[in-house]
């Protein structure tokens, strides 16, 4: 259980990295983004077998489209940048400088929406963890980003099967010209890495407080 | 001028040769997909400029900049990569790179890096 403060001080460190996150997505799509106000939840393996995953987070529930960044070693977990299906041709023709016309059926993607997502994901998720190494001071080394196609529902299955005792939930939307959410930030971490992290923003914390 | 550009997307070697264009409208450009078909393609293309992305499988750039280096000790390597750690912009450019870009790339970057190259 996070106490108020430390869910404040987390909160507010997030939004620094996805505000810097936010400007470089502009920067590609060329358009205004708009952020939600992050959230962090702080769930136990208990919480894991009770809540109601399909409505924590309900864009989990569509089929999507993600870019998995694993990031270790003392402190490690796992970073989503995670598309709506429907919003894929969409951001694709944005970052290629392309016309956007929707299709009655966008069900398949090609190689190229592909790789686009990994290239955005990658860039976006590595402004938010790079900002998070730096303030703990630690050089965080990285995988290669994967990206999965996720059918409805099989997303929240896997990345909610936690093997750790907790799950650290960092999460914020991003919209263009404040429609649709294009875009959605999930960040796990594991149980060791709570810890650190923890400890970091209670040393803030005093610090501000001296 | 030729100019060898490596990064395992795609898209982003389509973005980093498009905005070059603006700066180096004559270049000659090469692409490659990861370290090791960069080493393979050095030795035969001769690029008077390499912009090395760093994480990608089979070798990483940080790997590519050590092996091009040993065998190319003038090679002129930009790193362009997407992790902005400090750490990694040192280990980079310890290793020879000649200076490290954020990714996404633009003309200001690009126009920064004209200046140090032709001084």
């Amino acid at each position: 259980m996070l106490t108020t403060t430390q869910e404040d001080i987390l909160k507010e460190m997030y939004n620094v990295f996805v505000g810097e996150a936010a400007n470089l997505l502009s920067e590609i799509l060329q358009k205004r983004i708009f952020l939600s106000v992050p959230e962090v939840e702080l769930l136990s393996i208990r919480d894991l077998d009770f809540i109601d995953k399909d409505n924590l987070i309900p864009i989990l529930n569509g089929t999507i489209l993600s870019t998995s960044l694993k990031f270790g070693n003392v402190f490690s977990g796992r970073a989503e940048f995670i598309f709506p299906t429907e919003q894929i041709k969409y951001v694709t023709a944005l970052c290629l400088g392309e016309e956007y016309a929707m299709e009655a059926e966008e069900s398949s993607f090609s190689d190229e929406d592909f790789d686009v997502v990994k290239e955005i994901g990658n860039i976006i998720l590595n402004a938010i963890m790079g900002g998070m190494g730096s303030l703990l001071e630690m050089k965080l080394d990285y995988d290669v980003p994967q990206v999965v196609l996720h059918e409805q529902g099989e997303f929240s299955k896997t990345f909610f099967n936690s093997q750790e005792s907790n799950i650290l939930l960092l999460y914020v939307n991003f919209s263009v010209d404040e429609s649709e959410v294009i875009g959605l930030i999930l960040i796990k971490f594991s149980l060791e890495s709570i810890e650190f992290l923890i400890q970091k923003v209670d040393e803030i914390s005093r610090d501000v407080d001296e | 001028m030729k100019i060898l550009v490596v990064d395992d997307s795609a898209f982003s070697q389509k973005i980093t040769i498009k905005t070059l264009r603006s700066i180096y409208p004559d270049a000659v450009y090469e692409t490659a997909d990861d370290g090791v078909e960069c080493i393979e393609k050095y030795g035969t293309f001769l690029p008077d400029l390499v912009f090395m992305d760093l994480l990608m499988p089979n070798m990483t750039g940080q790997e590519a900049i050590v092996q091009l280096i040993k065998k190319f000790p003038d090679a002129k390597i930009i790193v362009l990569s997407a992790d902005v750690q400090l750490t990694v912009r040192e280990e980079a450019l310890a290793a020879g790179a000649l200076t490290f870009i954020n990714k996404p790339i633009n003309v200001d970057k690009l126009e920064e890096i004209k200046l140090l190259i032709e001084g």
